[in-house]
């Protein structure tokens, strides 16, 4: 099998960005053309030249190549590829999804003047996140991973002459850096304990026989202290989690998901809930034997996605702006899925992560075509749009079963996997939180997504204007998302078919996939959930048997908590206000009095003033230079002799 | 044979003619002249040097003294040759032999 097609899909969208930006973006059309099409092309090279062989194979399937980029002595830095199962899989999430974004987005950008700058944009997002899913070493996904970072900020930004979209784009882009930080030291003291940064020759490092009890470091001689790779690597792994966390905006640096929701709604379909965000899970699946070896690590990753999932849901229950409410949604699902591989099976996050990115992307697409008829994002402004768009309203509607998890949808296969798993914990996460909370959750989405429901699109029309149903380019990416989000349960996904889904690098003692049957017992489960936090919405939204406000005046600083994203925004305001800015003060105050004062100008001061005093035995008269002339001759001859 | 020390009792006398010349003169000529002075001081203690480390020994003639003497005087007249160049545009552009009189390059 070779890996051209590989380069190719990785490099087309680049070469699309770059032709773009050199002039292309002057010609509408053939700009539009260039950049679907190199998506479309990535896609049909994945679809038709790697799947058939990838399914015939399965798990064993792998394609590699690479080429040294960076040469340093013995080490040497590689540019390569890496393309297995896992990544197939990935690919088929971000280039299927994304031409459908890309294809949607001609109808939701139609009016924008700067449509060619949105789709470069959009082209080099595809090229940075592609080459995350390729890479085969830790320096090259480092760097794609800044690069999805820029063409993050790029894209929330675009609407630039709006303050809170730059504000956004800026804070997402400062989040990353935070969390980058972690994940360069993570993968700095990786490249220390295993001596390669491929993926590959670490698992085989790591997997070698008695390598976990092997000093990694040792300080002071024998009586000193000394470090096996056993801590060393559940260090380094949790540190490489604070760049999941920025990425995948998990607690505490989710801060940026929500406000990235300033950017065109395509872009959070594409970007910040379908594929970007689900980078920070491919990587833990990609680099799952790191964790594995230690409780520890494991047991850090679970608790993370678990509350992260109960945190985020528990906010989007009080928001009213709709996109706003997808994010913490989008929150709550990543949350789901790094849980699930801190609880050992990678299998049902990756899975989750393909389900998610269609009913979300549905989702959001919904939003958008919804917006884009009512003009604002504000759900109490809308209700009753069911008769004015019907389509849009039913696939919404669908879309938001998925995510409930309501038998026979793929949202009920990939999430009931997952709890299924926090039935029975491993010992490391076996706690009443692991056991209960995740279950809670879901009740809490179902709730939240039908309060959506009900506030968007029956009820009492809110709405000013002529609504009017989204054209059909719009409706028909949502229409194909919705059948993938429909038939991706086992018909799609057999137990089979999800093996070949698995890391070549995925160690031997991971737990096995456990395909949900579909019995009674977890349906009437399943169903129970809905109900309860449907019916929920159902009486306070719809029926209006229950008055909302009640409710938040029962809860009273219950409410106030959900309702202020838990005082995270503020703590940070708080922070940067006090402690960074004062920091920040007198860090100037040392700059301006002792390295300028003291030393820059106190250097110039003291040469003027030798200058000034020396200076003055520059007579000009020839006697006198020859006169000191010989009397320094006469020194030098005194001291020597 | 004549010994040693006068030679170089000689040398020093020259040495210090040529010394208080260059200090005291004023003229520029005879501030060059007195740096030959100076340098044929040093020459004839080189030369005697070499002729009394030779004295004696027919089978290891030191000729080193002599051979730098040749040096010097070779460097001595590119060295007036050049200095007299200056001299003279010195007295075309200042119109003054006069070291004194020439003290621009000051602060």
């Amino acid at each position: 099998m070779s890996a051209q097609g590989a380069w190719l899909i990785l490099f087309l969208p680049l070469a699309a960005a770059v032709a773009i930006g050199f002039g292309l973006h002057r010609y509408r059309v053939p700009t539009l053309i260039v950049s679907i099409g190199t998506v479309l092309v990535g896609f049909g090279i994945a679809a038709f030249y790697y799947l058939p062989v990838l399914l015939e194979t399965g798990p064993s399937f792998m394609v590699t190549d690479s080429i040294r980029w960076v040469t340093a002595g013995e080490t040497s830095f590689s540019y390569g590829i890496l393309l297995d199962g896992l990544s197939l899989i990935m690919l088929m999430v971000v280039l299927g999804v994304g031409g459908l974004i890309f294809i949607y987005s001609l109808g939701y950008m139609k009016d924008d003047e700067g449509i060619t700058r949105f789709y470069g944009c959009l082209s080099l997002f595809m090229f940075s996140m592609l080459g995350i899913v390729l890479s085969n070493n830790f320096f090259q996904i480092f760097i794609h991973w800044e690069l999805v970072g820029v063409s993050s900020y790029l894209l929330i930004g675009y609407y630039y002459k709006k303050p809170a979209a730059s504000a956004a784009s800026n804070k997402a882009f400062l989040t990353n850096r935070v969390g980058d930080f972690g994940f360069m030291l993570g993968i700095l003291m990786l490249f220390y304990a295993t001596g390669t940064a491929n993926f590959l020759d670490m698992a085989t490092v790591i997997q070698s026989p008695g390598y976990l009890d092997e000093v990694a470091f040792q300080v002071g001689g024998v009586h000193g202290w000394t470090l096996t790779n056993e801590f060393f690597l559940w260090v380094s792994a949790t540190l490489t989690l604070m760049g999941i966390m920025g990425k995948s905006a998990q607690f505490p640096l989710h801060v940026w998901l929500p406000d990235a929701m300033e950017g065109p709604t395509p872009v959070s379909a594409l970007i910040h809930a379908a594929t970007m965000v689900a980078a920070g899970v491919f990587l833990l699946a990609r680099v799952f034997f790191i964790y594995l070896p230690s409780d520890i690590a494991m047991s850090i990753v679970a608790h993370l996605g678990m509350f992260t999932a109960f945190f985020a849901a528990t906010i989007a229950t009080t928001q009213f702006d709709i996109k706003r409410i997808l994010a913490f949604s989008t929150l709550s699902q990543l949350g789901y899925m790094v849980m699930a591989i801190g609880l050992g099976s990678t299998d049902v996050a990756m899975y989750h992560l393909t389900t998610h990115a269609f009913f979300k992307a549905l989702l959001f697409l919904g939003a958008g075509a919804v917006i884009h008829a009512v003009h604002t994002n504000d759900i109490r402004q809308m209700g009753g749009l069911f008769s004015r768009m019907k389509i849009t309203s039913t696939l919404f509607l669908i879309g938001t079963l998925a995510l409930c998890g309501v038998y026979p949808l793929s949202g009920f296969w990939s999430k009931d996997g997952i709890l299924h798993l926090t039935a029975q914990p491993p010992a490391y996460a076996d706690d009443i939180f692991i056991r209960w909370l995740p279950t809670i959750t879901a009740v809490l989405t179902s709730y939240y997504m039908f309060r959506l429901f009900f506030l968007t699109f029956v009820g009492k029309p809110r709405y000013h204007g002529e609504p009017h149903e989204a054209p059909k380019v719009m409706w028909m990416p949502m229409a194909l998302l919705c059948v993938m989000a429909i038939i991706s349960g086992p018909v799609l996904f057999t137990h089979e078919v999800l093996e070949s889904f698995r890391s070549v690098t995925r160690p031997m003692e991971a737990m096995d996939f456990h395909h949900i049957d579909g019995d009674y017992h977890t349906i009437l489960h399943a169903l129970m959930i809905f109900v309860i936090g449907a019916g929920a919405a159902f009486v306070s939204f719809w029926a209006g048997w229950v008055n909302p406000e009640t409710i938040k005046k029962m809860l009273g600083p219950v409410h106030r908590l959900f309702d202020n994203r838990w005082y995270i925004d503020d703590i940070y305001a708080w922070i940067i206000e006090n402690i960074q800015q004062n920091f920040a003060r007198f860090c100037d105050g040392f700059d301006r009095i002792v390295i300028i004062g003291c030393f820059v100008n106190g250097s110039a001061w003291l040469t003027r003033a030798s200058g000034a005093v020396l200076s003055r035995y520059q007579t000009g008269s020839v006697r006198t230079y020859a006169l000191l002339f010989a009397a320094g001759v006469a020194a030098l001859l005194a001291l020597n002799l | 044979m004549i010994p040693l020390e006068h030679y170089l009792y000689l040398s020093g006398i020259l040495f210090t003619l040529g010394l208080c010349g260059v200090m005291m003169r004023r003229n520029v000529i005879l501030v060059l002249m007195s740096v030959e002075i100076m340098l044929n001081a040093a020459n004839i203690a080189l030369v005697a040097f070499s002729k009394y480390l030779s004295a004696g020994a027919a089978e290891s003639v030191q000729l080193d003294g002599q051979v730098f003497v040749f040096f010097t005087i070779a460097v001595a007249a590119a060295e007036a040759a050049v200095a007299l160049v200056i001299a003279m545009a010195l007295f075309r552009r200042l119109d003054t032999v006069n070291v004194d009189d020439v003290a621009n390059l000051r602060w």
